[in-house]
């Protein structure tokens, strides 16, 4: 069994029109992963997925999933796969809980008891037990988001695929979501995508940034959020600082001091070539200086967002 | 025992769920009741006016004045609504979304298509024409005490059977083309118009290929009366536009892009 459950490689999809909606994306996804697929709106995300599911065919390459080609043996790829639309759509006039049973006999057949005890723990899980007999039309855009992921992993695919899961929902049911995402790594691969930052650094394992359709990065989020280049580390300090920054700038493991004035002292970021060295040692030597006080050390955290403006950036100079 | 996979494979894959749903929005829902009433209501409405307007005729003469008004009926509003209810069979879901959702289950698009063809054609043969037909003998048996040939009326229905199957198949078809329901509409009613104007400026073997006669033909074949061309022509050729007409709506819904 292979480590990978999605393979893309060159995959391209051009438009009537002239308009390249994928230039070549080269994408690998390993199984049960939390993959976070990132881009602005109009990078192309929408445009992969349709790919994976053949909904549409691409112009160029391929992608492959569990070892069947997206397009060809798409049937089969679809059989180990639950979906969540970006603005999921059902029959009005079915409940959740008859949209739900549709969903599952695509998948499955068997006694009737074991069909409707899958499709509870479905609505449990999603929140929805209450509301399982309503009539679609009257729910609400956080509870069709809810049914949403609820009828994508009733079959327990091998691969959940959620196109923005998250987008339309406000901070409750963003969080709520989340946390069904997260009960579900345990079972499944998850392959999302979205342009809220704040999630994607909150639950994914690996993260691909797409921009203009192509490909920016695609690394675990650990090391996207190292940054690249030397590891900085930041320390508040007070007191007389600059004769100890003297001595700190010529070591010769630092690459670089930078300072700046903050409110009642300084606030120094070392670059280090060797930081496992300054991990040892740098507090140590700074703090032998009598007149000079730490308030805070530590190795600088990117955020996501500083990641992906700075990627989005370089794309595009 | 618990759940297994779904065995379909092949083009069947997902189409017996895609028709249990087709089916499912006919008979699990009111829209039976609603056409169960409505089409006995409007051939039982037009026959009484018959019966009403003039009782002192035979009834033989009651009986043929009856089956000539169920058949063009028959052929006219069944066929407006038999367009009505397929116009958004492919459109609607394509514009909704559903479509898009449903397909990326283990179903295949030529189950997807089949599924709205057999379950409209089911359900709007019966609901349109099989039950009203039954409701229309009891109808016609209590106003003028008789009924017609068995044997020709049912098969003059056969033949309206093609007649609205055909026209089921062209409009899920031309829904693999338009964009809109208007347009579709328009195409299938703008077919059967043409039916009406064209025939007396083309050839006859040429209209005869078409199912524009059917709908004349049927009352004839129901009275047992002489007929201008030989009846099974249009009939046959009526059932082989219809599977054309579905082969063509497989091959524009499997390039489709979602």
């Amino acid at each position: 069994m292979s480590d990978f459950v999605i393979r893309a490689s060159g995959l391209s999809k051009r438009y009537k029109g002239g308009v390249t909606a994928l230039d070549g994306l080269d994408l690998q996804v390993r199984r049960n992963s939390i993959f976070g697929f990132l881009g602005p709106n109009g990078a192309g995300k929408t445009t992969t997925i349709k790919l994976l599911l053949g909904l549409a065919r691409p112009t160029a390459g391929s992608a492959n999933l569990f070892g069947f080609d997206a397009e060809r043996d798409t049937l089969e790829v679809r059989r180990r796969i639950g979906y969540l639309a970006q603005d999921p759509r059902y029959y009005d006039e079915m409940t959740a809980r008859q949209t739900l049973r549709f969903t599952l006999k695509f998948f499955f057949e068997g006694p009737r008891p074991e069909i409707e005890r899958r499709i509870e723990e479905s609505l449990e899980l999603v929140g929805l037990s209450d509301k399982a007999d309503r009539p679609i039309r009257g729910f609400s855009g956080g509870e069709r988001q809810r049914l949403g992921i609820a009828q994508a992993q009733i079959s327990g695919p091998e691969l959940l695929i959620l196109d923005e899961p998250a987008a339309s929902l406000d901070p409750m049911g963003r969080r709520d979501v989340l946390e069904i995402m997260n009960k579900l790594r345990a079972h499944t691969t998850i392959f999302y995508s979205t342009h809220i930052l704040d999630d994607v650094q909150r639950v994914s394992d690996t993260v691909a940034i797409l921009n203009h359709g192509k490909l920016v990065a695609q690394a675990p989020i650990e090391e996207l959020l190292a940054g690249s280049g030397h590891v900085t580390f930041v320390i508040d300090l007070q007191g007389t600082v600059e004769r100890v920054q003297d001595r700190i700038a010529a070591l010769s493991w630092v690459a670089s001091v930078e300072s700046e004035a903050v409110e009642g002292g300084a606030r120094w970021a070392v670059a280090v070539h060797d930081d496992a060295l300054a991990d040892e040692q740098l507090l140590r030597l700074i703090l032998q200086d009598d007149g000079v006080r730490v308030r805070s050390f530590g190795r600088r955290r990117y955020q996501l967002e500083d990641v992906f403006m700075n990627l989005l950036e370089g794309a595009a100079a | 025992m618990s759940l297994v996979p779904a065995v379909a494979s092949g083009w069947r894959a997902g189409f017996g769920n895609a028709l249990d749903k087709e089916l499912g929005s006919w008979w699990r829902t009111r829209r039976w009741l609603i056409h169960l009433v409505m089409w006995p209501l409007i051939v039982g409405f037009f026959c009484f006016m018959v019966w009403a307007d003039d009782r002192s005729r035979t009834p033989a003469n009651g009986v043929n004045e009856s089956v000539q008004l169920f058949f063009q009926l028959g052929g006219f509003f069944a066929l407006i609504g038999a367009v009505l209810v397929t116009q958004g069979a492919i459109v609607g879901e394509r514009r909704s979304g559903t479509a898009a959702w449903v397909l990326t289950k283990p179903l295949t698009r030529n189950a997807f298509v089949l599924a709205k063809l057999v379950g409209i054609t089911f359900s709007f043969l019966m609901l349109s024409l099989v039950i009203p037909s039954l409701v229309w003998l009891v109808q016609i048996k209590l106003q003028w005490g008789q009924i017609p040939s068995l044997d020709h009326f049912y098969e003059a229905v056969g033949i309206l059977a093609i007649h609205q199957f055909f026209f089921i198949a062209l409009t899920l078809t031309l829904g693999t083309f338009f964009q809109h329901r208007a347009g579709v509409a328009g195409a299938a009613l703008g077919f059967w118009i043409a039916g009406r104007i064209l025939p007396g400026q083309l050839p006859q073997w040429l209209v005869a290929l078409t199912p524009w006669p059917l709908v004349d033909l049927a009352p004839a074949v129901a009275l047992w009366r002489p007929v201008p061309i030989q009846v099974w022509i249009p009939t046959l050729a009526s059932a082989v536009l219809a599977v054309v007409c579905v082969a063509i709506a497989l091959w524009r819904f499997g390039r489709e892009e979602f």
